[in-house]
């Protein structure tokens, strides 16, 4: 690995990865740094959800503009990651369904193609919906998934000549007078650290971009704000199901893969409980109750989990008290705005448009750096999602296999399966022993969680107490590390449990006896 | 809220388990199979999401509940599949299913000239013709065609039935009709003996259980529509012989055909129940030969395991003094139905149903009773040993007289 | 149908204390909601002995005699056959096995009604850690000193409580 890059890149969520790769894509000798694992923070604690913008029409048409914009771009370029499942703004008989017809008209004045249909053929087109509803409204939201988008974008940044490194975080900015020349790092393992330099450091480190800042001597004002959602154990609704009315808690379902994910509140929370967010029973019940007004059926449908993500709210540079929040994108040239050289921070912004944030980054280092080289990741396919993988022989396969290509698109043919790894380890997801073995080899795989993100191991409703001894195991051989299998474990357990914890009664109290019984000695 | 999930057939109470799996007697030979759970619940989470995650492999499910039976979580695994195959299967091999599924299509075209059609379906020639063309097993012997069916005999030579001051209705089923009418007869024979007059159902159809099996679902619900019809409209209970019809019209028709019988399940009952419930309740009373002999095992056909009713039949059978019985550990005799007669099963089918055979064999019985007239194929088939149905066992065992005595007021 | 005794339960262990019943010479009908989980040796020497398994049924009704103590047991398979017993055992196990029921913010058992001992606080009933012992594996029914189960505070005569089902202090 080498010491010199022209940019680094600190986080790697979504932004972070887009960022790395269009980087990359331009030529420019980049290095993504991330202390956890990619998409661990807000990246991968949200919805899922490809917004069409909608939801932001009638407060924000800026973002709604660009919501739809990226919407129409990673169709294309992340079929992979995207389900193109629409969505639906529906009116219940308490809402005002005068908002309905502001909301259509803001939708439209945005570019988003949203049409107000009988509430009856809502019905047809989603028999789970309430049917009470007074108003439906058919908009272009889709569903995209979070981890294996910052998946895919890392994997052809690396394609692109990109380094990432993962499990290190930065500790301190090397500074020359007014010009940050680069980062010492620290591996959050072993303790080790060293010094990196380069022409440009980009802050893209979400919420925690606040601290990052205050280590290069600059401040952003942020406003850590938690959004706590529940998982639900398999599709209950199979679009994009939103409540026409002013944004409030728990006021959207989205079919996440093969399941589904309601949420969010929208709490104001101190910086200390960003690293380790709990949900509460009271969050819980606020999303199941508002959650069943959506769709009735999850008043029976498992809940498997809950967890929660802190959306980085930007204080608006403008206003003193702090207290106004920026509306969308928000790239601070630090050079400009605080005399501080070679630093730029990227954040606000939505999962939907981390693209736009990205280009936005690169362009503004390219003019830095006085390149002329046009971006090109609105028209390049992420690795997998090219038009071609469309015409694999998909139907013939098994199970496993047609899982794989569903997380994976056209990667599957990459992977080996051969008789011996066909086996399912993970049995809810289908997640077999080759698409482990090409996780960990592709796509940067340390952990049992970090295998989770790019495979979907352990995310059924057994939540790993059946597969974790097995994916432990194969992950260890893999890794080419047998000894480790027994802390992988443990360190997976752990963190199944967290999300488990908040939703423990009912069905995923007899689950999580399960998971004791079977469990419980482990940890000697 | 949220304090039990009811969601269709339990899916989401899985607790992943694998207590299914272990039982399941096709996972146990076919590599091919993925098992209950997988091809259950947890294919079902993906099929959800998109059809194309069905798996042609679930056809090789046997459908003998043995999943439900031992699911500590109430999952409805099986139900989950069969409802699957009806929706996504395709039947491999059309015309030999329907002709396997026709049950009493066949039956009635066969019937009249059973003389014909017993050899013809023995003759090594036609069997090879079945084998090579239709895929059905040469190495199977076809029930065979009785020479007068049963509704033709109760017609004609059943006694008076009206004399009974007190009546019940059978569903005799296709077997009983087609194949082995003297088990509708020895039901008569008890039912008169013990005071009871005798009517069928003003129109039965096949229960369906073979249509469901080889993927024919609306073919099934029609049918399945005539005989919740004719239930309804009998003023009685409605007794039946087969563990499986009454299985499959009390659980499969709502489970599976998503059919409402509410009103008619409670009607639905095994003649062995309904005859320990009269008995219990000091209603009927049965008195026996002095000179009744019998050796015999008692088998537990997969379905009444799964309706739990198996206790009844035993009880009953072990009120008749010369009956020495032995209860064997309930195992899969592996036929399914019409599974068995298809050519790629066969060998599975004679797999599944081996611990079975060499239980039987290790017992060395004059007889084997058991509730299901499939398992009686297979039995027979593989053991060469007669195998009867409990109420031809107590029809024979009782003193016909004294019984009529015994009930007459 | 008429036992000696009747153990709602379906786990190895309950096989075994059936056995020791049906050995003293008694009639034993063990009613387990699945199969019957554990050694499949114990279920085997059970039946041998003729002890009596209603596999994947459910107590559905409990016919209540006017001192208190249970009269008769419906069952979802059995329907109208009445299922009685001198002594009725409740083994159905914690939250896997079914014995109790919980929703958000209640545990109890959902046969015979009997005191559940819970912690109120629902937010209470895991630790963070995995692997401390969990306060809900503490949960269960409340029995008086020779093992019968309490309902509204009052010992039923002839029905006691087995294993995991039972409160821990």
């Amino acid at each position: 690995m080498r010491t010199e890059y022209d940019v680094i890149i600190i986080g790697g969520g979504a932004t972070g990865a887009g960022t790395a790769r269009d980087c990359a894509m331009r030529g420019l000798k980049t290095l993504l740094v991330e202390r956890a694992d990619i998409a661990d923070g807000a990246s991968g604690r949200n919805h899922g959800l490809l917004h069409s913008g909608a939801r932001y029409a009638v407060n924000d048409r800026e973002s709604a503009a660009e919501c739809i914009g990226e919407n129409l771009i990673l169709r294309r370029i992340a079929a992979a990651c995207v389900e193109e499942t629409e969505g639906l703004f529906i009116t219940l008989p308490e809402d005002d369904l005068e908002y309905q017809a502001k909301f259509v008209e803001c939708c439209k004045a945005a570019g988003i193609k949203a049409e107000a249909i009988d509430p009856k053929l809502a019905l047809k087109l989603e028999p789970e919906i309430n049917p009470e509803i007074i108003g439906a409204v058919k908009v272009p939201d889709a569903s995209v998934d979070p981890f294996r988008l910052v998946a895919a974008n890392v994997l052809d940044a690396k394609l692109h000549g990109a380094d990432i490194l993962t499990g290190w975080e930065v500790v301190e900015f090397i500074k020359e007078m007014v010009t940050i020349t680069g980062v010492r790092i620290r591996n959050v393992k072993t303790g080790e650290t060293k010094a990196i330099r380069a022409h440009y450091t980009v802050n893209a480190a979400g919420i925690w971009g606040a601290h990052i800042a205050e280590l290069a001597g600059v401040h952003i004002g942020m406003l850590p704000s938690k959004g706590a959602l529940l998982v639900f154990g398999h599709r209950a609704a199979k679009m994009v199901i939103n409540r026409c009315r002013k944004p409030a808690n728990a006021d959207i379902l989205v079919p996440g893969d093969v399941v589904s994910v309601i949420g969010t509140t929208s709490d104001k929370v101190p910086f200390e409980e960003c690293d380790d967010m709990k949900v509460t029973r009271r969050e819980v019940e606020i999303l199941l109750t508002e959650g069943c007004k959506l769709v009735p059926s999850l008043a029976t449908t498992r809940i498997i989990r809950a967890y929660a993500g802190v959306r980085p709210l930007v204080a608006d540079d403008s206003d003193p008290s702090g207290r106004n929040v920026s509306r969308g994108i928000v790239l601070l040239d630090h050079s400009k705005r605080d005399g501080i050289r070679g630093f730029i921070s990227i954040t606000g912004g939505k999962l939907t448009t981390y693209r736009l944030m990205a280009e936005m980054t690169t362009d503004l280092i390219c003019k830095k750096l006085g390149l002329e080289k046009p971006c090109e990741t609105a028209i390049k396919p992420l690795p997998g999602s090219e038009p071609e993988a469309a015409n694999l022989p998909h139907k013939t396969w098994t199970v496993g296999q047609k899982a794989a290509f569903n997380r994976h698109g056209g990667c599957v043919t990459q992977m080996d399966f051969a008789q011996n790894n066909t086996e399912e380890i993970c049995e809810c997801e289908h997640v077999t022993r080759a698409e482990i073995a090409y996780a960990v080899h592709n796509l940067g795989v340390k952990t049992l969680d970090d295998l989770r993100r790019r495979t979907r191991v352990g995310m059924g409703t057994c939540q790993s107490s059946f597969c974790v001894l097995k994916a432990a195991k194969v992950l260890a051989e893999e890794l080419g590390t047998p000894d480790a299998a027994q802390q992988l474990v443990r360190d997976f357990l752990r963190e199944r449990w967290k999300g488990i914890k908040p939703v423990c009664w009912g069905d995923q109290m007899r689950e999580a006896e399960h998971m004791r019984n079977l469990y419980k000695e482990a940890a000697k | 809220m949220q304090e039990t999930n009811i969601s269709a057939a339990n899916l989401e109470c899985c607790l992943k388990c694998n207590l299914c799996t272990e039982v399941c007697p096709m996972y146990a030979v076919n590599p091919q199979y993925p098992g209950p759970k997988q091809a259950g619940p947890d294919g079902e989470r993906y099929r959800i999401k998109d059809p194309e995650f069905f798996d042609s492999a679930l056809k090789y499910c046997l459908n003998c509940k043995r999943c439900e039976v031992v699911c500590p979580s109430g999952v409805r695994v099986a139900d989950i599949i069969a409802v699957n195959r009806l929706k996504y299967g395709k039947p491999s091999h059309p015309v030999r299913d329907k002709m396997l599924a026709s049950t009493d299509f066949v039956g009635s075209m066969t019937v009249p000239v059973a003389g014909l059609a017993n050899p013809m379906l023995g003759l090594g020639i036609t069997k090879s013709v079945m084998d090579g063309v239709l895929g059905i097993s040469e190495k199977r012997t076809f029930p065979k065609y009785a020479t007068k069916k049963f509704v033709t005999w109760f017609k004609h030579h059943a006694p008076d039935q009206t004399q009974y001051s007190k009546q019940v209705h059978y569903f005799h089923g296709c077997y009983v009709n087609y194949n082995y009418p003297q088990l509708g007869k020895d039901f008569v024979k008890l039912m008169n003996a013990v005071g009871y007059g005798v009517k069928l159902l003003e129109k039965e159809k096949c229960c369906g259980v073979a249509l469901i099996a080889n993927g024919f679902g609306d073919q099934a619900k029609k049918q399945a529509q005539v005989n919740l019809d004719s239930i309804n409209k009998a003023g009685t209970e409605v007794l039946t012989t087969s563990s499986t019809c009454t299985f499959t019209m009390r659980d499969e028709y709502a489970h599976v055909l998503g059919l409402d019988n509410a009103k008619q399940r409670d009607k639905i009952l095994l003649t062995t129940k309904w005859l320990f419930d009269k008995i219990e309740a000091g209603e009927i009373k049965l008195a026996f030969k002095p000179d009744f002999k019998l050796k015999a095992v008692y088998h537990t056909a997969c379905h009444m395991q799964k309706m739990g009713w198996q206790q009844y039949s035993i009880q009953l059978l072990k009120l008749i003094p010369g009956l020495d019985l032995t209860v064997l550990d309930q195992h899969c005799c592996g036929i399914s139905g019409t599974f068995g007669f298809k050519k790629e099963n066969y060998e599975f089918s004679k797999e599944i149903g081996a611990i079975l055979f060499d239980d039987i064999k290790a017992a060395n019985p004059e007889a084997v009773i058991t509730d299901c007239e499939t398992c009686k194929w297979q039995i027979e088939a593989f053991t060469n040993i007669q195998t009867l149905n409990p109420i031809s066992i107590l029809a024979e065992a009782i003193d016909y007289e004294k019984t009529q005595q015994l009930n007459a007021n | 149908m008429k036992y000696d005794v009747i153990i709602i339960g379906g786990d190895q262990r309950d096989a075994e204390f059936g056995l020791q019943y049906l050995k003293a010479g008694k009639t034993v009908c063990l009613i387990a909601e699945g199969g019957i989980i554990g050694s499949p040796q114990a279920r085997a020497a059970y039946a041998k002995a003729g002890g009596i398994i209603l596999m994947a049924d459910k107590v559905e009704k409990v016919d209540v005699n006017p001192d208190g103590t249970v009269d008769s047991l419906r069952t979802a398979n059995l329907g109208a056959t009445p299922l009685k017993a001198d002594l009725y055992i409740l083994a159905s196990g914690r939250f896997v096995a079914g014995g109790l029921k919980s929703d958000m913010t209640h545990v109890w058992e959902p046969i015979f009604g009997a005191d559940v001992q819970f912690a109120e606080d629902p937010e209470s009933w895991c630790k963070e850690d995995f692997f401390a012992p969990q306060p809900f594996e503490s949960f269960g029914v409340k029995t008086d000193n020779d093992g019968h189960v309490l309902k509204e505070g009052k010992p039923i005569a002839n029905l006691i409580a087995m294993g995991s089902i039972i409160a821990k202090q």
